[in-house]
């Protein structure tokens, strides 16, 4: 009795990354980005805070283009979507006893390829300096 | 007449500035001190600033700390949805990868390799699964030995 064919290969499709980070959003930060992103463009940059969480490090992610800013981050994307706009998304990694999180600081819209200005990384800051100390509703 | 109604002007604007400052010098004090040394620096950025984004990104960072507004989160974390505009990208930027890699003649495991990224993640973007970001555009651009402008005309 023959035996049955078993078929090799590499499985050609992508199935959705396995999460290992919690991603949690300030209201202030969504309020921001919904204040200077169209729909299409909210979402294309909530698909790479997304693709951020299923990276062990997202703060040197092969996915995007992630700074580090003090002791936060901030994604850096312009074009397809986003078409001209350079927008930059700023986060903060907390981890702890059985959680990891990525907390989403704010987002602002650059006029140029240029350093994020310094008044904003004083913002985000401020937040993610009250968010580590507790100070915020869950 | 004149001379009294200037004078009469003058009067009403100190005592204006004079409240306007007091309910400042009120908030000030309330502050916490880390607020307070931020809004410190932020007033040295005001000052210096040499191009209108950097003022106004102070001025922002300076009502936030003035306004005291306490933080939440948002819950559930809003995913976005993808709407016809994003599509269509999806649907464009799919098929050039896709029809790029080929052309190359190169599969998805070879073009991950030569990328830097994983063929899981090759094949989602050609599935039209994800939207690639400008970094991940230059990088399967430069492993297929085209400029990024080819991918995605709208990143010049």
């Amino acid at each position: 009795m023959a035996g049955k064919e078993v078929k090799i290969g590499v499985r050609q499709g992508g199935t959705a990354p396995a999460y290992i980070w919690t991603v949690k959003i300030l209201d202030m930060a969504y309020r921001e980005a919904l204040g200077f992103l169209s729909k299409a463009e909210y979402t294309h940059m909530a698909m790479q805070v997304k693709l951020l969480a299923t990276e062990i490090t997202p703060s040197h992610s092969q996915l995007c283009s992630v700074d580090a800013i003090e002791d936060f981050h901030e994604i850096r994307d312009w074009g397809g979507p986003l078409g001209g706009k350079n927008v930059r998304v700023f986060f903060g990694l907390m981890t702890g006893d059985g959680f990891k999180d990525i907390v989403v600081l704010g987002a602002i819209v650059k006029q140029n390829n240029g350093p994020t200005p310094q008044g904003d990384k004083i913002r985000m800051r401020r937040r993610w300096r009250k968010y580590k100390a507790g100070e915020f509703s869950p | 007449m004149t001379t009294l109604t200037r004078s009469q002007d003058n009067a009403q604007e100190f005592s204006t500035f004079k409240l306007a400052i007091a309910v400042l010098a009120e908030r000030l004090a309330s502050l916490p001190k880390a607020d307070k040394e931020d809004l410190f620096d932020l007033t040295k950025i005001l000052f210096s600033a040499e191009c209108d984004e950097e003022r106004q990104s102070a001025m922002r960072a300076m009502d936030e700390i003035m306004e005291q507004r306490p933080l939440a989160l948002v819950n559930p974390v809003p995913i976005g949805e993808v709407t016809e505009p994003l599509q269509n990208w999806l649907d464009f930027i799919s098929k050039r990868i896709r029809d790029a890699r080929v052309a190359a003649g190169l599969n998805q495991t070879a073009l991950a390799d030569k990328a830097g990224l994983t063929q899981s993640h090759i094949s989602r973007l050609e599935n039209g699964d994800h939207s690639p970001s400008q970094a991940t555009i230059r990088k399967i651009a430069a492993a297929l030995g085209m400029e990024a402008s080819e991918l995605d005309p709208s990143a010049e």
